[in-house]
């Protein structure tokens, strides 16, 4: 396991540190894919994205198969008005155990976004349980949290949800998914899977704590729809959480027991839960650290 | 640390099911650590008592719960209590003893089916009462918190599956207030404050007992506990995550505190209530909601 940061001048510098992140911690490079074990992750630079998707294997070509049926995520959106910057500064976390990917980019000060790709530890699927996540390009995102009422209920509060979080999403058309699980689950070739957020809408509401200004550290899942209305859980991320960063810093390191955490807003810091109009309100990540 | 699975019933050396559950908390709770510091067992038809003293999980702790039976030969009911205290004083009535506060179970006086978990934070019990079937599920102790012993010294919770101490409520009651109270207070009233029937409760910093909500039996719609099931035969066993106040209040009242010892929500999908996993090497075994049978209405009880 790993952490590399570094600076980017262009998509195409940020995508080349982000293969070396890897390559150097275990993934092999072939062509655009990097992979590992059986976990199959194609980046390149697209237009002026660096797009993801993910798959269960190359050909002689390099080019994946079976690749997913959803929408690929996009870093390097451009979006409320602020515009994707360079020279940016990246901060890569390469886990294992399962193999999990987290790509952070930090721009304009306080603009961050992120990538994320693995393979999942849940047992009973029937495909690869290879995994994606990023930002849409859907131009009616939404930051981040909507109103409180939104979230108990509504999670996010409809349209197409905290854009920048991980798993924290609507079910929206597959277009805006920008993610993806491959679970197989009842005989379907699809990727499809919905977020979490009403697993944890009424803990972040509730956060920091009114006791001892803290928040807690929320698991981020993401389940596959299934007949009758159902769900199954296909994704547990082992070293990304979901956390409300009211009472932490952006880029904070957080120790916990022998657990070292980073902290990151999903896009920008607001003031409130509740998403502004140029900020995703106190959603954040924290993701697994493993640098001094 | 310890559990025990059987039967109780009105043959034993205490003559009813519900004393003979009362004794075998003790005598289980004394072989694991636990002290006991009143146990009176009156034949008169008087309530039964019993109050513990435990070291909790560092062994340097002091944590007070009690249990006691009760019933009306009358009005055919045959029930228990759990309590949780902050001290002891010998001299003092159950009901006056230092931060009492207390919650009943359904029981019976005739065959007990019985699920027994006990380590030195914390006893549970699942109990099968009176045929059909009914599950009662009772927790007194310590949960584990999201904070240091020094922050949060006493996290208690306590919960039987009714809403008051010794009510005159009969097993095969059906209405809303009888109910599972590791699954929490309603939450469905926008940002409101948790709404009542909820029959869990934990003590907070302030020394006041106040009704918790839970993930994820409270968590709504698209991921509602009610349409969960498995992946391809696995269940995912959910930690019981407690929280109070309101939403949107970041920083006035809301909290969220930490997670049941040992009880965590099991999918109802084609599965059924005594249903047993191994986890971690522990027994797992899976009780509904008193006369609750949905998908939603389940909780794993870890055997340890």
């Amino acid at each position: 396991m790993a952490f590399v940061t570094g600076s980017a001048s262009s998509l195409a510098d940020l995508l080349t540190g982000i293969q070396n992140a890897c390559t150097t911690n275990g993934w092999t490079l072939s062509g655009s894919v990097l992979h590992k074990g059986t976990c199959y992750m194609e980046l390149k630079v697209s237009g002026s994205f660096i797009t993801l998707r993910g798959g269960r294997g190359i050909d002689g070509s390099n080019a994946l198969t079976n690749a997913t049926d959803q929408a690929v995520a996009n870093l390097g959106i451009v979006s409320m008005g602020i515009a994707f910057a360079f020279p940016m500064t990246y901060f890569i976390h390469v886990l294992a155990s399962p193999d999990e990917v987290y790509v952070v980019v930090n721009y304009g000060v306080v603009y961050y976004q992120t990538l994320g790709f693995g393979q999942s530890a849940l047992s009973g699927m029937a495909a690869s349980g290879n995994w994606y996540c990023g930002p849409t390009i859907s131009t009616s995102i939404h930051l981040g949290f909507n109103t409180p009422q939104g979230a108990e209920y509504d999670g996010v509060g409809g349209g197409n949800g905290a854009a920048f979080s991980l798993f924290c999403r609507e079910n929206a058309a597959p277009t805006n998914h920008s993610r993806g699980v491959d679970h197989g689950l009842d005989g379907l070739n699809t990727w499809a899977e919905l977020g979490c957020k009403y697993d944890w809408a009424s803990l972040y509401w509730r956060q920091p704590n009114q006791w001892n200004s803290e928040s807690i550290l929320i698991p981020i899942r993401a389940y596959a729809q299934r007949p009758s209305g159902f769900i199954s859980p296909v994704l547990e991320c082992a070293h990304a959480r979901q956390v409300n960063i009211a009472s932490l810093a952006d880029q904070q390191i957080i120790t916990l027991g022998t657990d070292k955490w980073k902290i990151y807003p999903w896009w920008s810091r607001g003031a409130t839960n509740t998403r502004g109009t140029a900020d995703s309100g106190l959603g954040g990540h924290a993701i697994r650290y493993d640098g001094a | 640390m310890a559990h025990a699975i059987g039967f109780v019933d009105n043959t034993g050396t205490e003559g009813l099911a519900h004393w003979q559950m009362l004794l075998l908390i003790k005598t289980t709770a004394e072989a694991n650590g636990w002290t006991t510091l009143r146990y009176l067992n009156p034949t008169d038809g008087g309530n039964r008592e019993l109050i513990l003293k435990g070291v909790g999980l560092s062994g340097t702790e002091e944590i007070y719960i009690g249990f006691r039976a009760y019933h009306s030969a009358t009005a055919d009911y045959y029930n228990m209590t759990v309590a949780a205290f902050t001290g002891y004083v010998s001299a003092n009535v159950f009901t006056s003893q230092p931060g009492y506060f207390e919650r009943g179970v359904c029981a019976h006086n005739q065959r007990i089916d019985y699920w027994l978990a006990v380590n030195a934070q914390r006893i549970f019990f699942g109990l099968k009462v009176g045929s059909p079937s009914v599950y009662e599920i009772a927790y007194a102790g310590k949960f584990y918190p999201y904070a240091t012993p020094e922050q949060y010294p006493y996290p208690m919770a306590l919960f039987g599956t009714l809403p008051n101490a010794t009510p005159a409520t009969r097993y095969s009651d059906v209405s809303s207030t009888h109910g599972t109270g590791a699954r929490g207070a309603n939450i469905r009233d926008s940002d409101a404050a948790l709404l009542a029937p909820g029959n869990g409760y934990l003590r907070d910093l302030l020394g006041n007992w106040v009704m918790f909500g839970c993930l994820p039996w409270m968590a709504n719609t698209n991921n509602a506990a009610t349409i969960r099931r498995d992946t391809g035969g696995y269940y995912q066993a959910l930690k019981s995550v407690l929280y109070t106040g309101v939403a949107n209040n970041p920083g006035t009242t809301g909290n969220v505190w930490g997670e049941l010892d040992g009880i965590r929500y099991i999918s109802g999908f084609n599965n059924v209530g005594e249903n047993t996993a191994t986890i971690g090497g522990n027994l797992n075994v899976m009780l509904g909601d008193v006369f609750r049978t949905g998908i939603g209405d389940f909780f794993l009880l870890e055997m340890n």
